[in-house]
């Protein structure tokens, strides 16, 4: 077989072809029906179609013979699985090729014994037949093997297909869940647990009128603090958790067939040089069984009018439509079976001096007919398998982009709730315990300005989520921030406008080129940093960032690479002799309006 | 004897920021306020302050370590002193030694008591930050972890497997499972615990800084 006939990447060169062709023997799985059957099956048509359907049967024992030849054969066959089974696994290709075929060429001497009763006459033709036996038993294990080579490949492409699919259905299910109630429910847990606690502060501090009633109500609120709002972030880590359990989940497979021959070109399907190579070794050898080296040698010149001739109708059939898969079989039937005729008309010219030479019109077409419907097979599947390949792909993409979308709804929740449980009602403790604090030692306290600044955080707690800043607003504080130290400049696509709408995406972006100008001068002092911003073609956000800065150092493993992963779909940082370069793509399809993310 | 400072109050929450600067000004220090990075930067070069009080967590805009980083690269002279309610540095995801040269690290809960947040304030404005940093109190179980080994637990409490800590930080994950191993050691987490040592790190860690940023 042909390096066109095997596409695997190891099959480019002869090494390599071998290489590939002994992996897939050793892999070979004996104890498939599949394997068993097609050995059965090519057994039984050859006796009917090569020995008895053309010779004439002299031994009175011939039925015996026969039947020993089948049952010796499958008596072996288990202990040769034992064989292969014992055999280190870089060593099971030269059992199982090894095996098959001196349990497949050792029939012949029985089956030659039917057709003469003399056993030294019958050693003479077995001797004769023998390497076409062996091209045959070669041809049938290449076939097998790459067969079932392809079968498994293809299996692991469908179960990857599906698990896939699974995936994906589990994240949108985790992202729609998300974005109904994660936000809600998380400001619901804030005001359960802190409500409550506040207004009975403010109950106690309206009516405490002694220093140690105000410094009771102080020690109050530190512990509101300490007990309450702090814990409520390992609450918050167990309702993110939450995100990633699916529950009732409705899996769809999709139905998948299995090597389908009419999604194979029948340009492919007429594969006529890897068909001639393997096929022809046999069919010379029989003709040389059966006549003289110069007959074979004539049939050979013969035989290479199967090239031109196999070309050229493959050429004419690309142009004919054909659909379904009769069709290609077809094509393909008529392409041997023409390409054929030149070897069968010099076979015939010497039929007169070697009558046995009659055998070699049935049985040539059928080792043709065997090697060319196993490449089609073969490719069809191989096709198949493609096909599914490709789909993966795209799903892998898409269930990427999810992931990353959970994750950076993840991440701006826990932003938001910070924001408002740390920042805005621990803020509001904080200042309300230290002026008590405060007052203790100075003068009495304002409580109703004490009274006040709790209500900012019961208001806060009530209140909505903090609205996002639109994107351009979020990089000019970052470019001001930097002013003097780090130039910045920022250049964004038109394309990337539209998706840098999206609050989300906004604040992601953002994010990142935040981080990537504290890097850039922090650890490579920078003194400029250019961002661009584009959409590709898949419609996601590209980012690039390049700097001018030293080269890295092993903070890039730090936790602003965890912020990076966490906010990206893809990301990499690299250097060259002008600084540290950057590039990342973030999720540009959400399937969520933004009306369900505030 | 009172030191009259020129001071920057930076903090994106006002309650804060009007305490902060009422307590300030009672102590004769000349106070400007920003809510926001990139006000405080502007409000820098105008002000020309002294000593700069800064919260970490500055909201979606750049936050207190960077705003401190690109001041000091303007103002080298500016003393820095960080209040706010990460209890430490590391905690926020950055090294103690990306942070200027000086510091000081105080907690909002020093808010309360005046005279030490003034003492603080004119130790690091002469150059004494060392004496006025709070770190994870020493009987805390985060205390005894190495910057990688907190790293690693941060991550670990952020919901990451091994797998995913390994590949952000570009290492195998045979070296984070062996910095976890030393990492519960060091928490004092039983080595018996099998997969609950992982919940009983996370809850650790988040018991003591109070969340994962």
């Amino acid at each position: 077989m042909t390096s066109e006939a095997i596409r695997s990447p190891a099959a480019v060169t002869v090494l390599g072809f071998i290489r590939a062709l002994t992996e897939h023997m050793g892999r070979l799985n004996l104890r498939s029906p599949w394997i068993w059957g097609s050995i059965l099956f090519f057994q039984a048509s050859s006796i009917l179609a090569y020995d008895l359907g053309s010779r004439e049967v002299a031994n009175p024992n011939a039925v015996v013979l026969v039947a020993a030849s089948f049952i010796g054969y499958w008596l072996l066959y288990p202990i040769l699985i034992v064989i292969v089974d014992a055999a280190p696994s870089g060593a099971r290709w030269g059992w199982v090729g090894l095996g098959l075929l001196i349990m497949g060429t050792s029939r012949g001497y029985l089956l030659e014994n039917v057709f003469t009763v003399s056993p030294a006459e019958a050693w003479d033709l077995y001797l004769q037949r023998l390497p076409g036996d062996i091209t045959v038993a070669l041809i049938t294990l290449i076939a097998m093997s790459e067969l079932m080579y392809s079968t498994n490949r293809h299996l692991a492409a469908m179960s990857k297909l599906t698990q896939a699919n699974e995936t994906l259905l589990e994240s949108r299910k985790a992202i729609s869940y998300k974005a109904s109630s994660t936000e809600k429910s998380l400001r619901k847990m804030a005001q359960s647990a802190l409500l409550g606690e506040l207004d009975r502060i403010k109950d106690h501090l309206s009516k405490a009128s002694r220093k140690e009633e105000i410094r009771l109500v102080a020690d109050e609120i530190r512990e509101l603090i300490t007990n309450q709002v702090r814990p409520l972030s390992r609450k918050l880590r167990d309702r993110l958790d939450d995100l990633t359990v699916t529950k009732e989940l409705t899996v769809i497979r999709k139905p998948l067939r299995f090597g389908r021959p009419n999604t194979v070109h029948a340009v492919e399907d007429t594969r006529v040089v890897g068909t001639y190579l393997l096929a022809m070794p046999n069919i010379l050898f029989t003709i040389n069984s059966l006549s003289t080296p110069l007959v074979t040698l004539a049939a050979f010149a013969a035989s290479l009018a199967i090239i031109p001739i196999g070309l050229g109708l493959r050429k004419l059939v690309s142009y004919i439509p054909l659909r379904s898969w009769f069709s290609n079989w077809l094509a393909m039937t008529a392409i041997l079976f023409i390409a054929y005729l030149p070897l069968q008309r010099t076979t015939f010219y010497f039929i007169d001096g070697h009558p046995d030479l009659m055998q070699v019109r049935t049985s040539g077409i059928g080792v043709f007919m065997f090697v060319g419907v196993s490449i089609t097979l073969w490719r069809a599947i191989e096709r198949s398998r493609e096909r599914i390949e490709g789909e993966l792909s795209g799903l892998n993409l898409e269930l990427t982009r999810s992931e990353t979308i959970v994750e950076q709804q993840i991440w701006l929740a826990q932003k938001k709730w910070a924001y408002l449980v740390h920042g805005t009602v621990q803020g509001a403790l904080t200042v309300a315990a230290s002026r008590l604090q405060l007052a203790n030692q100075d003068s009495p306290a304002d409580v109703k300005q004490i009274l006040k600044e709790l209500d900012k955080a019961v208001v806060a707690l009530k209140g909505d989520w903090p609205q996002e800043q639109p994107f351009s607003k979020l990089v000019k504080e970052t470019q001001e921030t930097w002013s003097g130290v780090l130039s910045m400049e920022l250049v964004i696509d038109k394309s990337a406008k539209v998706l840098l709408e999206n609050s989300t995406t906004a604040r992601c972006a953002s994010e990142i080129i935040k981080e990537l100008a504290g890097n850039a001068y922090r650890h490579g002092k920078a003194k400029h940093l250019f961002v661009s911003l584009g959409k590709n073609a898949d419609g996601d956000l590209w980012l690039k960032a390049s700097n001018d800065g030293a080269p890295l150092t092993a903070e890039v493993n730090g936790l602003g690479s965890a912020l990076f992963t966490d906010l990206t779909m893809t990301w990499s940082i690299s250097e060259d002799a002008h600084g540290v370069n950057f590039e990342a793509v973030l999720p540009g399809v959400y399937p969520l309006s933004e009306s369900n993310q505030s | 004897m009172a030191i009259g400072l020129k001071i920057l109050a930076v903090d994106d929450e006002p309650l804060v920021l009007t305490l902060l600067s009422e307590t300030l000004r009672t102590q004769g220090h000349e106070v400007t306020t920003a809510t926001d990075a990139a006000t405080a930067k502007k409000a820098c070069s105008g002000f020309d302050p002294d000593l700069a009080i800064l919260d970490v967590d500055l909201g979606s805009g750049p936050d207190g370590f960077d705003l401190a980083t690109s001041l000091k690269h303007s103002s080298p002279t500016l003393a820095i002193l960080f209040l706010t309610n990460v209890a430490e540095p590391r905690l926020a995801g950055k090294s103690v030694k990306s942070l200027p040269a000086g510091y000081g690290y105080l907690l909002k809960s020093n808010l309360g008591d005046s005279n030490f947040l003034n003492a603080a304030i004119i130790g690091v404005a002469r150059g004494a930050g060392k004496q006025f940093r709070e770190n994870l109190e020493s009987g805390n179980t985060l205390h005894n972890l190495s910057r990688s080994q907190l790293q690693v637990v941060q991550l670990l409490a952020m919901g990451k497997s091994n797998e995913e800590i390994a590949q952000i930080r570009n290492t195998t994950i045979r070296a984070v499972r062996l910095i976890l191993v030393r990492a519960f050691k060091a928490m004092g987490i039983s080595e018996q615990g099998g997969p609950e040592r992982r919940v009983q790190a996370a809850i650790q860690y988040l018991k003591a800084t109070g969340f994962s940023r």
